[in-house]
């Protein structure tokens, strides 16, 4: 009995290998405040900044004689587990085309669509109705004159985020009927100001559909995303730990799979990463309750800057960067910013969007994050492997369910995705910060691994020469990319006879 | 049996995941962050979140009550339906006051405008207007606008003598109060994307009243602002070629006006005629602009007519001549010329520089070769949603410093 009880025990224990314990029953927290965009963007934009002038590690780090801290939630692999944030999919066992192209699935939104309130006049103009299957839905439209340059970033970017591992919703381009919207019970309309309701008449419903694009055939479409499950308890912070959730123990700026969404967001160009897009949900899973982490809102990624193009400076400069700011105004403009020049944008449903001059070290988000300043060149690392397991062909699957009435628009796009995957790839799998080693195993007494680089064509096998290193409790394995004129860091292995313990980049 | 196992294996879940104490989930917990050296020493920085909390809780506070929108809409600048009440400060700093703002904007760039704005600053001074406007496209009624307004310090300078314009110095300022009810009703044809034509009629009855305490007023035989009731009407063409909208990058811009107003029983007769042109020079990179401005606007007395004071055109920081303030320079023309150089800090910031030159025509005008004043300065302009939101400028001339700070003004 105790044998079965232990038995149990350790089945039903999250120290199963591959997955964290984050998921304990915890009681219901309370719904922290929303998008406060303001104080939270001013913030990391002003003060955050200011402040690393009185912090001496950070100082000393940027001298380069202290390294960026390692990430506290990584496995003995050097690995991210399961967890509430984050599900090893795509990297580890490859989704077929289908799974790629589905995303995190469900059914479609079925009309007819009872409006439960509408925001036409936000920069996105959206509402949120039931469908004919009683489910939450939330509707963004596109700008007229741009039809697809939100909705491709929802539909795919999601999608290309689910396969890496992360929680979103699932979304769905559904056609906008004149038949298919319903005023709902008590439904309302936005006012100008934030709190200010109207009740809502017939006549929004069709301003609504007014406001909605025209498809390749002539009929109107809306990008809906499902709800999530659970009950919304608020946005989460790319810094400290939320105080109302046991479960979360690891700083989230320490933590791998957010730091290493700064790689996912430069591939995607998704420079919207503040806080309030980011969601958490009390949700009930094997009979526990717990808070699960999701990511929200892909509209701007891509040339998309929100139902408009892409301004030249996302991407490369802070929303407010005093930085940029001032060398600009003590110049005079003289100073020309190379993302200042004139940008192709023949694709309105994609913006400008190219893989030019793309160097994803240097890539910002609109509003600091301090997870991504934070990312050590291991979580980069981490990153760039999920990154670069997206073949040529997964990105035609996942492109294939975006909206695309330009000849031309859906090459361009995945075309460019993989040249930006590519970049990143060279970035951090060929580069000198961490070596790109994995799988170690120990046969006839030797180390033997394989070099991510060479296997996913970063590197050649020609000018590649490996070093090893015996300390006394581990040993450290170095590339060379230049025929050993050189090595870059070192990935440290520890070995318990012939077994791999632990390995560290 | 079976119940038995059952049991152990729902104690387990429950030691494993249920019934245990928050204490104890982050005890169980597989991974922590490490107790941080760091944290302590980054200590000192965070005093620095101190006086952060109260400017965080504050715009918090603004953003979850959208104030800037609602400061935004006192000024025009809104895109929607609605309608609020906002405070209104005085003019002149004559007193506070408040103000009542009604309009309706469909979303729409071809709809109706219909705005009513009124505000009373206190001191019996009050400025209420009306207008409603539609896009042109076929002649018909384009807009109607009425505006009301008491003030009792209108600035003018005039030198011992009575005159006007460049020959007066600062302390030739003087004030008088007017009170004053326009009507302008105009019929617009737009001729193509760029141009427009228009056609108007106004109406104006505008009377002396006496000034505020502490004004200076007008001596006696100088310019008065006097009484009149006018009737006329005019010729107006616009034509925009610039591009970039409110931050142009290149293009120009042109429009005339020529207008005529006499007083029916009265003495007071006047002919209108107002030219201004901008244009935008791209430079050796993209939004930095070279923007060139000249403007030249003159009343004139139709026949023996009089021309009051108050409609003379006037050559200030609003117009034309950044460094002087309000009225300062007001005669029967006014000629003047910009250039500013142009250059963005940011998304949504642009810098600039200028110099302005100008001077004014008329009866008691020196030589025109020394008539002429020049400024220079520089600033900055905010956009949001595509618009000038905020513009600040300083500019600096011969008598002085002047600082203007506007909203939602263009050049």
């Amino acid at each position: 009995m105790i044998a079965a009880a232990l038995a149990a025990w350790l089945a039903a224990s999250s120290f199963a290998a591959g997955r964290d314990n984050d998921d304990f029953d915890i009681p219901e927290p309370a719904a922290s405040t929303g998008d406060l965009f303001w104080s939270d963007g001013a913030y990391w934009m002003s003060v955050h900044q200011a402040k690393k002038a009185f912090d001496p590690v950070w100082l000393l780090r940027k001298l380069g004689l202290l390294a960026r801290p390692p990430a506290a939630n990584v496995d003995a692999q050097d690995e991210v587990d399961d967890s509430t944030w984050f599900t090893n999919r795509h990297a580890r066992r490859r989704l077929s085309a289908a799974e790629l192209a589905a995303g995190p699935g469900g059914e479609p939104p079925r009309p007819p669509f009872s409006v439960r309130s509408a925001h036409p006049a936000a920069q996105t103009p959206r509402f949120v109705a039931e469908d004919a299957l009683g489910r939450r839905i939330f509707f963004k439209l596109d700008a007229l004159d741009r039809p697809g340059l939100s909705t491709n970033g929802e539909m795919i970017a999601s999608r290309i985020l689910h396969a890496a591992g992360y929680h979103v919703p699932s979304t769905f381009i559904v056609p906008l009927a004149s038949g298919s919207l319903r005023l709902g019970e008590g439904a309302v309309v936005a006012g100008r100001y934030k709190g200010q309701e109207l009740p809502m008449q017939p006549g929004h419903l069709e301003s609504l559909l007014y406001l909605a694009p025209r498809g390749a055939g002539g009929g109107r479409f809306a990008v809906a995303t499902l709800g999530l499950s659970g009950k919304p308890k608020g946005p989460f912070s790319y810094f400290g730990v939320r105080r109302d959730d046991p479960n979360d123990s690891v700083r989230h700026e320490d933590r791998r799979e957010l730091r290493g969404l700064q790689l996912l967001f430069a591939w995607l160009n998704n420079t919207d990463s503040r806080r309030g897009n980011t969601l958490d949900m009390y949700v009930e899973d094997g009979g526990r309750r717990f808070l699960r982490h999701y990511l929200l809102d892909f509209s701007a990624s891509f040339g998309s800057g929100n139902n408009e193009p892409k301004a030249p400076e996302e991407g490369h400069e802070y929303f407010f960067d005093a930085g940029a700011a001032f060398v600009s105004a003590t110049t005079l403009g003289a100073w020309v910013k190379p993302w200042e020049a004139s940008r192709a944008d023949p694709y309105p449903e994609l913006g400008p969007f190219d893989a030019e001059g793309f160097e994803p070290e240097f890539w910002k988000p609109s509003f600091a994050n301090p997870a991504f300043e934070r990312a050590a060149p291991a979580d980069a690392y981490w990153a760039a492997k999920l990154v670069t397991s997206f073949t040529d062909e997964d990105l035609g699957a996942i492109a294939s369910v975006g909206f695309f009435p330009t000849p031309g628009a859906r090459e361009h796009l995945v075309k460019t995705l993989a040249l930006r995957r590519d970049a990143c790839g060279r970035r951090w799998l060929a580069a000198k910060d961490v070596a790109p080693l994995e799988s170690f195993w120990v046969e006839d007494g030797e180390l033997r691994f394989t070099d991510l680089a060479v296997e996913r064509g970063y590197a050649t096998t020609d000018a590649t020469r490996y070093r090893e290193e015996r300390r006394r409790d581990r040993r450290l394995i170095r590339v060379s990319r230049d025929g050993g004129r050189t090595f870059g860091r070192p990935v440290s292995v520890w070995l318990d006879g012939d077994r791999v313990m632990r390995i560290k980049h | 049996m079976i119940a038995a196992r059952a049991a152990c294996v729902a104690a387990s879940l429950l030691l494993a995941h249920g019934g245990i104490g928050s204490a104890e989930v982050r005890e169980r917990r597989r991974y922590r962050s490490p107790p941080g050296v760091e944290r302590w020493l980054a200590a000192p920085a965070r005093l620095l979140d101190l006086p952060w909390l109260p400017v965080g809780r504050t715009l918090d506070w603004a953003q979850s009550r959208d104030v800037p929108k609602r400061v935004m809409d006192a000024f025009y600048f809104n895109r929607e339906r609605t309608a609020g009440w906002f405070p209104a400060a005085g003019a002149r700093g004559a007193g506070t006051g408040v103000g009542a703002l009604v309009f309706r904007d469909d979303r729409r760039e071809d709809g109706d405008r219909l705005e009513l704005r009124a505000t009373s600053p206190g001191g019996g001074q009050y400025f209420a207007r009306g207008s409603w406007r539609r896009p042109a496209r076929h002649w018909r009624v384009g807009s109607v606008s009425i505006e009301a307004s008491k003030d009792r310090d209108v600035e003018l300078y005039v030198a011992p003598g009575g005159g006007l314009g460049m020959a007066t110095t600062p302390a030739d300022r003087r004030g008088a109060g007017l009170e004053r009810v326009a009507l302008r009703v105009e019929a617009t044809r737009g001729a193509g994307r760029a141009a427009e034509l228009g056609v108007f009629a106004t109406g104006e009855a505008l009377r002396e009243i006496a000034a505020a305490p502490g004004v200076s007023p007008v001596a006696p035989g100088g310019p008065s602002l006097g009484r009149a009731r006018l009737a006329g009407g005019g010729l107006r063409a616009a034509l925009d070629g610039a591009a970039g909208g409110a931050r142009p990058t290149s293009g120009a811009r042109l429009s005339v006006e020529w207008g005529a107003a006499a007083e029916p029983g009265g003495d007071a007769a006047l002919l209108r005629e107002a030219a201004h042109g901008s244009a935008f020079v791209p430079l050796w990179a993209p939004r930095r602009v070279l923007a060139l401005r000249a403007s030249w606007e003159r009343v004139r007395p139709a026949g023996r007519g009089r021309v009051p004071a108050y409609l003379a055109p006037a050559l200030d920081a609003h117009s034309g001549l950044r460094s002087y303030p309000t009225g300062r320079f007001r005669n029967r023309g006014v000629a003047s010329a910009s250039a500013e150089f142009r250059w963005p800090a940011w998304s949504a910031w642009d810098l600039f520089l200028f110099v302005d030159g100008g001077q004014t025509v008329g009866p008691g005008e020196p030589p025109a070769a020394r008539a002429w004043r020049a400024s220079r300065g520089g600033g900055c302009r905010f956009f949001a949603g595509g618009r000038e939101v905020l513009l600040v400028q300083w500019g600096f001339g011969s008598e002085g410093r002047e600082l203007v700070i506007a909203v939602g003004k263009a050049f």
